[in-house]
């Protein structure tokens, strides 16, 4: 038998379902327990819409092209933000999950033994987080540049040794054992100076340039960039979270214990492929065609309260010039001159600079 | 229109004397504006007074040549046709509408041509060169005693050809000093060359002819026309080192980072990026002519040059309290 489609007969369907559907609405028939598995048909549409979401949303994007997603560097700066950040529900290889996290719906999956997603799906899902679960977007606003570490460490995490896993991310600090993954701590016990240890080393050195040569740094500058980081006027997924939890006072403890460290080495291994004579004429001059002010009017200029750079690892002078290229990073007049000094620059002058600052001796 | 109502084409009568009480002054402010030092009827410079005599020529040919067409179209209008006459009208076309515009019109040709060259012609007796910014003029002499760098005041000497090197790094810009001669663009990549021979000292203004950005209508200069003795003695006090008039001023402007961008010879500043400053106070504009150069402004630029020039690329200084302030502005005032 046939039925005609009228009008009216479409307004009354159309009247049902909304019935129906309120119906539904207010009775809530579905058990949203987390004790509860989901129905599987429900599971079924939840998990695929969000695969189908993701793998849509990073078709057309690729990782960064002069970053090298082995690179043991990079590794060590995601194991250092995923102990912090990632572990407690996504576990960590020889470390079982926490009960609580058990009981999580959906169960965040344990990342060491999950066929990863491809590269730059994890760095969405890093970035953005997934509604309607506990993984939340990615603290640092606009720092996409920071999920590419934690991309390249989940990348590798199926398969990696307990011991591995362990140098990454504790580097010489000691952690004590653990039986279960502890809820919402990173290093356990570890205190706050052998926590930031972790990632910029005992001695101040920083670890590979991923994280900036803390040692003989100028207090105040220490100070201003934990603060900035501390109150989300500065945007950093790996160090906002850790900053936050710091009083002002345990602030100035820090940045005078890293600026009291002797520098040491003075100059750290090349970096990149620049041209450190090059970069030190663009230093010392700027360069008038491109609106590029002479770094060294400020940085190193007794008196001025510009970080000092000299020595600094070529990774991180390179990573940040290219974030202060883009836009001013933080609000306040240095920030901004600082983004008027750096936006006339080339990818061949960061090269560059990088290789003439990594070169230098600290005063 | 309402019927019955004399019919006028164009105003009405009340409309066209109250034209007429505003259109003349302003004719009259339009006359007065000749002699402004931005004018280009002003002839202070020997390529002006060259483009002067054209325009005269040109305005009035094509005076004559409006009042002819007009009045052969108003006798035209009220004339009979007359089948008789076609031939004449036929041959009134062939000359007056073909043959005399292209002998007029190659004739101007040749004049333009001719004086083009003319304008070239001179030798330059030296040369300065100047780069189009974002948004002000780098000008450069070449002496014997090194390179003087200075910024959106030319000085020039009375009487001598001077050859400009024209160059841009960012955008097209065009250099126009309309009371001394021609414009001439400024293309990034390549470097034009013009010469000017200005005739009479005075200061006389000029403005960026292209649209560069945001500060374009903000991008003046002036070139100042000096008697050669004075030029020589201000060009020799040019090129020698800063005077440090507040030794704390100047530690104020180092250790500030203004060093990163602008040159302040003999002081270790040796910034490219900005103007060089090391006489600034000689100058009497400043921000590309369109500010006076004393304290207050200079204060003001100093905190936000974006309030005062929209565009600006020099970044703020809000943090530099007064304390640091003063001693910078006595510095600053200070490089005579």
């Amino acid at each position: 038998m046939m039925i005609r489609l009228t009008w009216r007969r479409v307004g009354a369907a159309l009247a049902a379902a909304s019935v129906a559907g309120a119906g539904f609405w207010l009775a809530a028939p579905y058990n949203i327990s987390a004790r509860l598995e989901h129905w599987p048909p429900v599971e079924y549409l939840l998990h695929g819409y969000m695969r189908n979401a993701v793998s849509n949303r990073t078709a057309l994007t690729d990782p960064p092209p002069d970053m090298d997603m082995s690179d043991p560097a990079l590794l060590r700066l995601g194991a250092g933000h995923f102990v912090a950040g990632c572990a407690t529900c996504h576990g960590a290889p020889g470390v079982p999950r926490n009960p609580l996290v058990l009981q999580m719906m959906p169960k965040p999956p344990y990342l060491p033994e999950t066929d990863p997603l491809e590269l730059p799906e994890i760095h969405w899902l890093t970035y953005n987080g997934l509604k309607y679960t506990g993984m939340p977007g990615w603290a640092g606003a606009g720092r996409k540049d920071e999920g590419w570490a934690v991309a390249a460490l989940v990348r590798a995490l199926p398969g990696m040794s307990a011991e591995t896993f362990r140098e990454l991310a504790f580097a010489e600090t000691d952690p004590p054992e653990r039986a279960a993954m502890p809820f919402g701590t990173a290093g356990g016990t570890l205190s706050v100076v052998e926590n930031c240890a972790r990632c910029h080393g005992a001695d101040g050195l920083g670890r590979d340039g991923t994280a900036p040569k803390l040692a003989g740094q100028s207090p105040d500058h220490l100070f201003r960039a934990l603060t900035l980081y501390a109150t989300d006027a500065r945007q950093s997924g790996i160090m906002e979270p850790l900053a936050a939890t710091l009083t002002e006072d345990a602030r100035r403890d820090l940045a005078r214990h890293y600026a009291s460290l002797p520098d040491g080495t003075g100059g750290t291994p090349p970096f990149g492929q620049g041209d450190a004579a090059r970069g030190e004429v663009l230093a010392r001059q700027g360069a008038a065609d491109r609106q590029v002010g002479a770094c060294l009017g400020c940085h190193g200029q007794p008196g001025n309260r510009a970080p000092r750079i000299a020595g600094q690892h070529g990774r991180f002078v390179a990573a940040w010039l290219a974030l202060w290229r883009e836009d001013q990073v933080t609000p306040g007049p240095d920030a901004a001159r600082m983004h008027a000094a750096a936006y006339g620059l080339t990818d061949q002058d960061i090269a560059d600079l990088a290789a003439y600052f990594a070169g230098q001796t600290a005063p | 229109m309402i019927a019955g109502r004399r019919v006028h084409f164009g105003f009405p009568a009340a409309a066209r004397r109250r034209c007429a009480r505003i259109a003349a002054p302003l004719t009259l402010l339009a006359l007065a504006a000749c002699d402004t030092p931005t004018s280009m009827l002003a002839g202070a410079g020997r390529d002006a007074v060259l483009v002067e005599r054209l325009f005269w020529i040109m305005l009035s040919a094509a005076a004559l040549i409006w009042v002819l067409v007009n009045g052969i179209a108003f006798y035209a209008a009220r004339t009979e046709a007359n089948p008789e006459r076609e031939r004449v009208a036929r041959l009134f076309v062939v000359w007056c509408g073909m043959i005399v515009p292209t002998v007029v019109l190659v004739a101007l040709l040749v004049g333009g041509m001719l004086l083009l060259r003319d304008m070239r012609g001179p030798r330059p007796d030296f040369q300065v060169t100047i780069d189009g910014e974002q948004y002000w003029w780098r000008v450069g002499y070449d002496t014997p005693a090194g390179r003087v760098v200075t910024a959106n005041e030319i000085r020039l000497p009375a009487g001598r050809t001077v050859g400009l090197a024209l160059a841009s790094t960012g955008v097209i810009h065009s250099f126009w000093a309309p009371a001394l001669g021609g414009k001439m663009d400024l293309i990034p990549g390549r470097t034009n060359r013009m010469t000017l021979t200005p005739l009479e000292p005075g200061r006389w203004g000029g403005n960026c002819a292209e649209f560069c950005g945001t500060a374009h209508a903000q991008m003046r200069f002036e070139v100042e026309v000096m008697p050669a003795p004075d030029f020589d003695r201000w060009l020799a006090a040019e090129a020698a080192s800063a005077r440090v008039a507040s030794d704390a001023g100047l530690a104020v402007f180092t250790s500030a980072g203004c060093g990163a961008c602008h040159a302040v010879r003999g002081t270790g500043n040796a910034g490219t990026t900005g103007p060089d400053l090391t006489h600034l106070a000689s100058r009497r504009t400043m921000a590309a002519g369109i500010l006076p150069l004393d304290r207050d402004t200079l204060a003001a630029w100093i905190r936000d040059p974006a309030a005062l020039k929209p565009g600006a690329l020099m970044p703020a200084f809000p943090d530099l309290k007064d304390d640091a302030m003063q001693p910078l502005l006595d510095f600053l005032t200070g490089l005579k």
